[in-house]
């Protein structure tokens, strides 16, 4: 499933200014060939974005129904008000959905979250293997970045 | 542990004047904020942060970073973002987004057509409407009274042909979705969102 066919689906970015705000975006045609009228994940605030300026934001891509059912990016930024780094945020969102649907069903679909909270520390998971994000800021200047991933 | 490997190797690399210590990426006191930043997601991430941080390293809002960055992505012919993209099965391209800036505020539209940059019609619908989401002709409509352009029904090349190859293998409006739409559909999970 590493081939390279689930590259950019979507996408979604998050920011930190130099005043320290959060904002976040997120943008796609959703599934290709989908049925006429169906909404995934990305124009539903808590399921494909969420930012709260007090902690952080996240942004999801993959199958938007599974993020939807399980209010993706809200559970992530809930991970990170807990004090969680944005590291562990996605990947215990993530093990949510997994949990969610089942280890076999879930090997069949990707999902992942990018977030970032108001230290300006990033993070990310996935489901599958091959999922990356890209990073610009004084540290790394626009290199994409290897996710971690469960399978 | 590629992204902390890679983040330590970069942070040690000609940036002494900025960081001081090679932990800092590691540890990054809840101090010191790593301010600005931006990030995004899969390859195309890359030519979108290049606008974002137009905005971000000459102290913009981050609303606007977040909104020119994937704009940029929406003007490129690629499967899955933009007018270019591929269509749902009636050969229509439909387009989501949403945004959200440092208030709390919140703007999104679902199932738009014909429009070329959905991004930032949520943005109008967050600034200039008492709603969240605004959904299909009414979103439509919306974006015509803002001044945004209606562009012309027709798939890109790649789009086109990435259709009407799968109309060969799917029934065109099934009553219900059939066991061969269901793999149809499965085959194309990896392009959800």
């Amino acid at each position: 499933m590493n081939n390279g066919d689930w590259n950019h689906d979507t996408i979604g970015m998050l920011a930190l200014d130099q005043n320290g705000n959060l904002s976040g975006s997120c943008t796609t045609s959703g599934m290709a060939f989908k049925v006429r009228g169906r909404v995934g994940d990305s124009p539903i605030i808590g399921a494909g974005l969420y930012v709260d300026n007090t902690y952080g934001a996240a942004v999801s891509t993959g199958l938007g129904e599974e993020v939807i059912k399980s209010a993706g990016t809200h559970l992530v930024v809930e991970f990170m008000r807990q004090g969680l780094s944005p590291d562990k945020a996605c990947k215990l969102a993530v093990e949510r959905i997994v949990s969610r649907t089942g280890h076999t069903k879930a090997k069949t679909f990707q999902v992942a979250f990018i977030a970032l909270n108001k230290q300006g520390q990033v993070g990310a998971y996935a489901i599958q293997k091959g999922f990356s994000y890209a990073r610009q800021d004084a540290i790394i200047n626009n290199e994409l970045i290897a996710s971690k991933s469960m399978f | 542990m590629l992204p902390r490997r890679r983040f330590l190797q970069l942070s040690t690399l000609g940036l002494g004047g900025i960081i001081s210590s090679a932990s800092f990426g590691k540890t990054a006191s809840l101090k010191s904020v790593n301010k600005p930043i931006v990030i995004s997601t899969w390859d195309a991430g890359i030519a979108a942060n290049v606008d974002a941080w137009k905005v971000l390293s000459n102290g913009g809002r981050a609303l606007d970073a977040v909104e020119k960055g994937v704009m940029v992505t929406e003007s490129s012919i690629n499967c899955c973002v933009g007018l270019g993209a591929n269509p749902d099965r009636d050969g229509i391209v439909t387009l989501d987004a949403s945004i959200m800036d440092e208030h709390g505020n919140a703007g999104a539209v679902a199932a738009i057509e014909r429009i070329k940059h959905p991004i930032s019609v949520a943005r109008k619908v967050m600034e200039n409407t008492p709603h969240v989401l605004l959904a299909g002709a009414g979103a439509q409509e919306f974006a015509l009274s803002q001044g945004f352009p209606l562009e012309p029904q027709e798939l890109s090349p790649s789009a086109k042909k990435a259709y009407n190859d799968w109309l060969k293998k799917s029934e065109y409006k099934p009553k219900s979705i059939s066991n061969r739409e269901r793999a149809a559909i499965k085959a194309h999970s990896h392009r959800l969102n």
